[in-house]
């Protein structure tokens, strides 16, 4: 051979060397592990040993007085790898979890609790009582609106807990299956080092993370008193959405919730391989004006965008804000934003909930004709110029630029903007009222949490649009004692929010979501957002 | 030198011609003005030493001041930009007194100048802050992410490299109308499309279809990390390639037209010694320098190319700390970013200059 040929022998073999060496042990997709672990398993006999999960984001904190527990990713840590007195089932509804039993008094004040006997996830530490007393200690340093109703957390022996609330609080088991009260052993979790590798006395314990990873994989917790159908669980964070449907398309996760619609369901077509999980949450997309009217503001001419409702904006008045909401077409919005997994609504109560009723029936149909007489009896006969605002996430640009079209028929003058945002520019926005309207979502695991965001006094969308509020109404929602005067009370809360109309009701909240795993053995909650394990036996 | 142009191919099959060197006896007057010239060249290097002291140190004060600016002004746009990082860290359901609390914990009710010293000031003790969010220390952050970062842009500048060389001289050497044609119209729609939209085609045809790039999961040990890595690397370079290429290409077609390449076709020297020594060598040096410039695209691009593979660089840090606020972190990497910006610009003229020694540093 030549020296030439040699040499160009030498070259391909080290090009290919190098680039053998770039793809040499890149895995084939990994699927989800176990026998009984396919698409087509069914659920009562599903056991998978190990998937993986794909995360909007990484768990970025385990300490519960960091602000981020309220932080999406950080789900993870509350409802797998935390104990919890009730934890909420795949139905949406608390059940007891670490608790054998549970007791309301008479006058619905108090509230004793009895501990199953467990031992968290080091086998060797019991879950005591005081373990409550001390969530309640750190839950007074970092306050929370939903478990403010609690007066007191006291640990009368080892198993037995006592919770005294301020008014009577039927639903307390909701919100202390929400995002806030978990079970540490008081001894350890005092030292703030604890947080990077607590323990667990829920179904999972962390198997291998480290604050500022991408990946955290937990695997089943030895010593909970139930075993669940997966046994080890890896999430990995991938921001962007596109490439969370590419990643379970190849098989490098299992399972991912909050996929972009439009392109999911064109990647993940193939229903051998993918389940489709759209999933309505409890809550509800809205539209919010900003009724907000600066003091320093009023007496000004003024240009800057902070003083934009120092004079008197059109849906200032009732009636147009009413006429708004008669012009959105729901349905269409639904159709062509969310693929017909929004259900149009009428209400802030979410559709499904026992309390949910239009106070007009027709409200969740558009009626264009009923819009342009209201709008001509308030002065606007043509239209006026307005902005709606949305945080730019799947779905909800397309939403609102279905609304602007329709509000676009109500007049020539009728000039509708549309703006999407990132999160930090539009929550500022929000915060110094410098929006006009804007479209946004909330869910809660009750709807005096979701009622109270927009009719309690100091409830985020209450004090950002500036609307009215009336505590006094939540706080006797809370100590209702029956369904019908839970679903009375309701009622007359949404009444008043129809009347002022500040904040127009579109439809329920939904995400969607794909899997390759058996039905029913990982997922996100119905209505809500909480991770969910098959485990048996089950929660009751 | 047209003529020899379209001989070259023809030129590059002939034998090789060697030389012998004639051994002189004596001291002739050749010798005596080729002493004195060696003793030009000495003081000529001599010079070059010098200018290549000061001109190290002056880079280096220039990446401190250059980085100190860049702090400032990320330092000043942060707190000048919409956005309360104390509500946006403490989220929807908090009280005021919370928020007055927390602002004070972190500092911000402070002055503007007495927060902007606090933090010069940290710089020098190896104080860089913690974030807002995750109560990690920065530098922690910074010793975590940035070096996949690095073999991010690294990986970029191997691949472009890899690709920009080898079709310049292709092109540059080329009598076909049709190569040349072929190679400006591919380099201008390369450059056309956006980086983005190269990863996710490159996700779609190497992840899905192809199944050899994984689109998450990245394991931190080196080498099995590159696997991770080629894609977003070979991404991030699309905009690299046809600039360095066609600035290459134009540097081998003026570099063809000297005497010396005439005169090493005509010596008969070997291909591989003439393409490096006589074509590529001379050319080289104006895209080794734009390439160290283009280090801040490469950045950029990087950010880009982070979010979409799901790599935890530091460009992905980045795009959470701005969106939450988070200063401290924002403004050290911001800071950190026109440090190597500023060094890998040095290190380009620095070779630059290696390579050719008829750029001068100045």
């Amino acid at each position: 051979m030549t020296s030439k040929k040699m040499r160009n022998v030498v070259l391909a073999f080290a090009s290919a060397s190098l680039l053998g060496s770039l793809l040499i042990g890149v895995p084939a997709a990994k699927a989800a592990t176990g026998k009984n672990c396919k698409l087509t398993t069914p659920t009562a006999a599903a056991q998978c040993d190990a998937i993986t999960v794909g995360a909007v984001g990484k768990v970025t904190s385990l300490d519960p007085s960091n602000s981020l527990r309220t932080s999406n990713q950080n789900y993870i840590s509350k409802f797998l790898i935390q104990g919890m007195l009730w934890r909420i089932a795949s139905d949406g509804k608390p059940k007891k979890d670490l608790l054998s039993d549970a007791k309301q008094s008479s006058d619905g004040l108090t509230w004793t609790l009895t501990l199953k006997n467990i031992k968290y996830s080091d086998g060797k530490t019991q879950v005591v009582a005081d373990d409550a007393v001390f969530m309640f200690e750190l839950l007074k340093k970092a306050p929370v609106p939903q478990l403010a109703v609690l007066d007191d957390v006291s640990a009368p022996d080892a198993k037995t807990i006592v919770i005294k609330t301020k008014t009577r609080f039927n639903d307390l088991p909701f919100a202390m299956a929400g995002i806030y009260f978990w079970m540490n052993p008081r001894a350890l979790a005092s030292d703030p080092k604890y947080w990077e590798a607590p323990l667990s006395a829920g179904p999972y314990r962390i198997k291998e993370w480290k604050l500022g990873d991408d990946k955290m994989v937990i695997e089943a917790n030895p010593s909970y008193w139930a075993k669940p159908a997966v046994k080890q669980v890896t999430y990995v964070a991938i921001p962007d959405p596109v490439t969370r449907v590419i990643a379970l398309r190849q098989g490098t996760i299992d399972y991912a919730f909050d996929l972009p619609a439009a392109i999911a369901r064109g990647q993940l077509a193939d229903k051998k391989v993918f389940r489709w999980q759209p999933t309505q949450l409890q809550g509800t997309f809205t539209l919010d004006f900003n009724l907000r009217e600066m003091e320093e503001c009023k007496d000004k001419v003024v240009s800057a965008a902070s003083c934009l409702t120092a004079k008197k904006q059109p849906w200032h008045d009732v009636k147009v804000r009413q006429a708004l909401s008669m012009a959105v077409n729901r349905k269409a919005m639904a159709d062509i934003a969310f693929f017909g997994d929004v259900k149009p609504s009428c209400a802030i109560t979410w559709p499904g909930h026992p309390a949910y009723k239009c106070q007009n029936p027709d409200r969740t149909k558009q009626n264009l004709a009923g819009a342009k007489k209201l709008l001509a009896e308030a002065g606007y006969p043509d239209g006026f110029p307005i902005t709606i605002t949305v945080f730019n996430r799947p779905g909800w640009a397309d939403a609102i630029a279905v609304i602007a079209a329709e509000w676009r028929k109500l007049g020539s003058k009728m000039v509708v903007t549309t703006e999407p945002q990132t999160d930090a520019v539009g929550g500022a926005r929000q915060t110094s009222g410098e929006y006009q309207v804007q479209f946004s979502g909330a869910t809660g695991a009750l709807p005096s949490q979701i009622l109270n965001i927009y009719w309690g006094k100091g409830g985020a969308w209450q004090n950002w649009s500036g609307s009215s509020s009336n505590t006094a109404d939540l706080q006797a929602l809370d100590a209702a004692v029956t369904e019908k005067d839970q679903i009375s009370l309701i009622a007359s809360i949404e009444k008043k929010l129809w009347d002022e109309s500040a904040h127009i009701p579109l439809g329920q909240r939904a995400v969607f979501g794909a899997s390759r795993l058996p039905a029913n053995v990982f997922s996100n909650v119905k209505g809500n957002d909480h991770y969910f394990v098959k485990q048996s036996p089950p929660l009751s | 030198m047209p003529h020899l142009v379209p001989n070259i191919k023809k030129f590059l099959q002939l034998p090789r011609i060697t030389f012998k060197r004639e051994r002189i006896p004596e001291v002739t007057e050749s010798q005596k003005t080729a002493a004195s010239q060696d003793a030009k060249m000495e003081v000529e290097k001599d010079r070059n030493r010098a200018a290549l002291r000061k001109t190290f140190y002056g880079r280096i004060i220039r990446s401190i001041v250059v980085g100190f600016w860049v702090m400032v002004i990320a330092f000043s746009l942060m707190r000048l930009s919409p956005g309360d990082p104390v509500r946006l860290a403490l989220g929807a359901d908090v009280t005021e007194e919370a928020v007055e609390a927390f602002r004070t914990q972190l500092g911000l009710d402070k002055p503007f100048y007495v927060q902007f010293w606090d933090y010069f000031t940290g710089i020098f003790r190896g104080d860089l802050g913690y974030s807002y969010f995750s109560g990690r220390d920065v530098t922690e952050i910074l010793g975590t992410h940035l070096p996949v970062t690095l073999m991010i842009i690294g990986l970029s500048i191997l691949f472009a490299a890899l690709i920009s060389l080898p079709l310049a001289l292709w092109v540059a050497t080329s009598k076909s109308n049709t190569v040349n044609y072929m190679f400006r119209a591919l380099t201008s729609v390369s450059l056309a499309i956006p980086g983005f939209f190269l990863a996710l085609l490159g996700l779609l045809v190497f992840g899905v279809y192809f199944n050899i790039a994984p689109a998450a999961g990245y394991e931190g040990a080196f080498p099995g990390n590159l696997k991770y890595l080629w894609l977003p690397a070979l991404a991030n370079c699309g905009s690299l390639v046809p600039v360095l290429s066609r600035v290459l290409h134009s540097s081998l077609v003026d570099t063809l037209d000297e005497e010396f390449v005439e005169t090493g076709i005509i010596r008969g020297v070997r291909k591989s010694r003439f393409y490096w020594s006589y074509l590529l060598r001379p050319s080289l040096a104006p895209t080794v320098v734009l390439l160290s410039y283009m280090v801040g695209v490469m950045i950029g691009g990087t950010v880009i190319m982070e979010t979409i593979f799901s790599l935890p660089g530091i460009g992905r840090e980045l795009i959470t700390a701005v969106d939450g606020r988070d200063y401290p972190v924002v403004q050290s990497i911001a800071m950190i970013f026109g440090l190597i910006v500023v060094f890998f610009s040095f290190i380009g003229d620095l070779t630059g200059y290696l390579l050719d020694r008829r750029v001068t540093l100045s």
